[in-house]
């Protein structure tokens, strides 16, 4: 007798409960660390993040992540019990993979629905006044947007005493559902960098002496 | 695994993405149509871009599939010839088709935007002028000015709330008038309508509630207001929760306590002085709201406004009512018959008096009549001397009253029925004030005749203020006689004890009051 002449047996019975055991970790393991994070005084987490006074110049700022990892916490649990009473049920409900795909997917929908109260937020600061922000738990209206606005900004003196006046954008926000993404730019904040910043990311406008 | 197994599987995952998708647009869908105006996808660049929102239900149901509008702010141009100007600008124009409402928005002061100011005001003007002549528009069946038009085509306007694409001073006759007169606005005014104002000059009750119902609150003018009740919808403005108007022309403020009521307020009794309505400020008393002194000087500086405008420039009234002037000449007033202010005035009957008001109030009578004198004297004596007294009344005398062709003038009817049958010192001597400059109108002096009948046999009040009172310079002087003769008669006939004498000997012909007897 060869393998090849054997039929191939349902994948189920080759990895009994794999995916209710791979939901009940993914629960454990979420829940704990949330758990741990926010004993760790973890809702706020900067990594390399440095500033000066309150004005942030470099690094990443991670607002409410404990609450995020509870969220998703909450849809592991939901799945494990979705796949468990699958399994007593005696009906095939999710096999590893479609349980994988399921939580992955519902992790991502979560955030896209996520409560304001949670309120998420990363923070990326490039340079002093040059921050990016990714936030979520926006209302849904409008479903996208994206909006500019560009302010007139007038360079740090040269020293013939003349002065350039440059269009800047101020500020992109780009929005997804609830997530909202958006770029603010203040170049007059970064006094050494002041005028190579607006000379690269700024437009001159003309007519404007120097 | 077969190969069967191996293509069903994606496709399934396939179908589930599907699946969730369509769910999450099914519901969308849901909530677009049942929310007002929910926009879908904004993309702007200095609020200019475009929006792509959704329709409710509703609204499809109201205006149809398909329906043009344009919304409306005044946006203002700092031009280097013109100074400072405002100009209603569209700030986005919106095609609808079915639940969909694509709009284009505008910023006409974007940064960016580097041609100059004047420019700017063109384009928007033209854009604005493009607008109103788009045909099956309300702008458009406003500027031919037909009513019936007009009437036909305020269901299908999308600018709820907002404002039209067309000016007062655009608009055809005769809604022209209709709309001035419910604005208390000059027809010429660059004022942009909004469809409100539309439903309400037609008497489209429907329309107008609609209107109101998508107009947020303490965006309601006190002309609008007045407009309501005329239709009889004053419950749907208390309905509608009002906030404290920004503009508060009594000063006094609208916070005191009781003076706001059910979406009405103090200064409601501005727009009844202006349109002379007494039935509204009965209705404004009905609710609770007091009149004030103050409104009562409103009253008389209204009709002086719209009777003998440029008497207001020359007014000069005493500090506690020195205020009152300008606020009257912003708000407007529209013409009125005298008989309909004189009830208005005998509405104010009871409102208390300071002896300062009392005395203002002559002074706008009398104010009025030397108006209509003095506009003409005025012009003519531009650079005038005279050398002899004799020449001076002669030119006095060939500007004399015509008492067929005057119009009969309101302020001493309003005076009369304001103070009838409570006679005060500061009343009688305000009467004597007034009363020189009505001897030419036979219509004046009957009311001044009918006040002194109704004092008679009254007690009079604060009879000190007559025994200091001074009866002004007289005019013209050939009067005085006249004059003197006709303010005796008026004592006499309210039956106060005083006379008026004339000192003799004396250039300017200041007057005196001697009171000896008992009243």
């Amino acid at each position: 007798m060869t393998a090849s002449t054997e039929p191939a047996a349902p994948s189920v019975r080759r990895q009994p409960g794999a995916a209710v055991l791979a939901a009940l970790a993914m629960a454990c393991l979420l829940t704990d660390g949330a758990g741990l994070m926010l004993l760790l005084g973890g809702d706020l987490i900067d990594l390399g993040y440095q500033h000066m006074g309150d004005l942030g110049t470099a690094g990443w700022r991670i607002w409410s992540a404990p609450k995020v990892l509870f969220l998703w916490a909450g849809v592991a649990w939901a799945l494990f019990f979705a796949v468990l009473i699958g399994r007593v049920a005696q009906r095939r409900l999710l096999s590893l993979r479609r349980a994988c795909f399921w939580g992955v997917g519902l992790c991502l929908v979560s955030l896209l629905v996520a409560p304001q109260w949670m309120d998420p937020r990363v923070d990326h600061y490039a340079g002093r006044g040059d921050v990016t922000t990714l936030m979520w738990g926006y209302p849904l209206f409008p479903l996208i947007a994206y909006r500019t606005k560009t302010e007139r900004e007038s360079g740090p003196s040269a020293a013939d005493g003349s002065d350039g006046a440059y269009l800047c954008t101020r500020s992109r926000r780009w929005k997804l559902l609830s997530i909202e993404l958006s770029t603010e730019f203040y170049p007059s904040l970064d006094e050494k960098n002041q005028q190579h910043l607006l000379d690269t990311r700024c437009e001159r406008l003309p007519g404007s002496d120097r | 695994m077969t190969t069967a197994a191996r293509t069903t599987r994606p496709r399934r995952r396939l179908r589930a993405v599907v699946m969730v998708a369509g769910g999450m647009l099914v519901v969308a869908l849901a909530l677009m149509l049942a929310l007002p105006g929910a926009a879908l996808v904004v993309v702007t660049h200095d609020g200019q871009g475009f929006e792509l929102a959704s329709r409710p239900l509703r609204d499809i149901l109201q205006r149809g599939v398909s329906a043009r509008s344009a919304e409306f702010a005044s946006v203002r141009f700092d031009t280097e010839r013109f100074g400072a100007v405002n100009t209603p600008c569209a700030t986005a124009t919106g095609r609808a088709f079915g639940p969909l409402v694509w709009k284009r928005l505008y910023n006409w002061n974007a940064p960016g935007a580097e041609a100059d100011a004047a420019q700017r005001a063109l384009a928007c003007r033209a854009q604005r002028r493009a607008l109103a002549a788009t045909p099956g528009t309300l702008a458009a069946a406003l500027a031919g000015g037909d009513p019936e038009a007009v009437r036909r085509d305020l269901h299908r306007t999308l600018a709820r709330g907002s404002y039209l694409a067309i000016v007062l001073a655009e608009v055809g006759e005769p809604m022209r008038d209709t709309l001035a007169g419910l604005l208390l606005a000059d027809p010429r005014s660059p004022e942009p309508l909004r469809p409100l104002d539309v439903a309400l000059a037609v008497g489209d009750k429907a329309a107008a509630e609609r209107e109101l119902q998508a107009l947020p609150a303490g965006k309601l003018d006190g002309a609008e207001r007045h407009a309501f009740y005329t239709l009889g919808l004053a419950t749907a403005v208390a309905r509608h929760d009002d906030a404290p108007r920004t503009r508060d022309p009594f000063g006094d403020g609208d916070a005191a306590a009781g003076a706001r009521a059910g979406g009405f307020g103090r200064s409601d009794f501005l727009v009844a002085n202006a349109h002379c309505d007494a039935g509204y400020a009965e209705f404004l008393m009905g609710k609770g709201l007091r009149p004030t002194d103050r409104t009562v000087v409103a009253a008389f500086v209204a009709r002086l406004a719209r009777d003998t405008p440029q008497a207001v420039n020359r007014l000069h009234l005493q500090p506690p009512y020195a205020d009152l002037a300008p606020a009257v000449a912003a708000l407007g007033t529209a013409s009125a018959p005298p008989a309909a202010c004189a009830a208005l005035a005998a509405r104010y009957r009871d409102v208390a008096l300071p002896a300062d008001a009392i005395e203002a109030l002559g002074d706008l009578t009398g104010h009025e009549m030397l108006a209509w004198y003095q506009h003409d004297a005025q012009q003519e004596m531009h650079g005038k001397r005279f050398a002899t007294r004799a020449e001076e009344d002669a030119f006095y005398d060939a500007l004399a009253f015509d008492q067929k062709t005057a119009p009969v003038p309101a302020l001493p009817g309003m005076f009369t029925a304001l103070l009838q049958g409570r006679p005060s010192g500061a009343a009688a001597c305000s009467a004597l004030e007034a009363l020189p400059r009505m001897l030419d109108h036979d219509a004046a002096m009957a009311d001044f005749k009918a006040l002194a009948e109704s004092w008679k046999g009254e007690p009079l009040e604060e009879p000190d203020a007559l025994r200091t009172c001074r009866p002004g310079l007289v005019f013209p002087p050939s009067y005085l006689a006249q004059q003197t003769r006709d303010q005796n008669a008026f004592l006499q006939q309210a039956g106060i004890a005083c006379t008026v004498s004339t000192p003799k000997g004396r250039t300017v012909y200041n007057q005196e009051v001697r009171c000896d007897g008992k009243h």
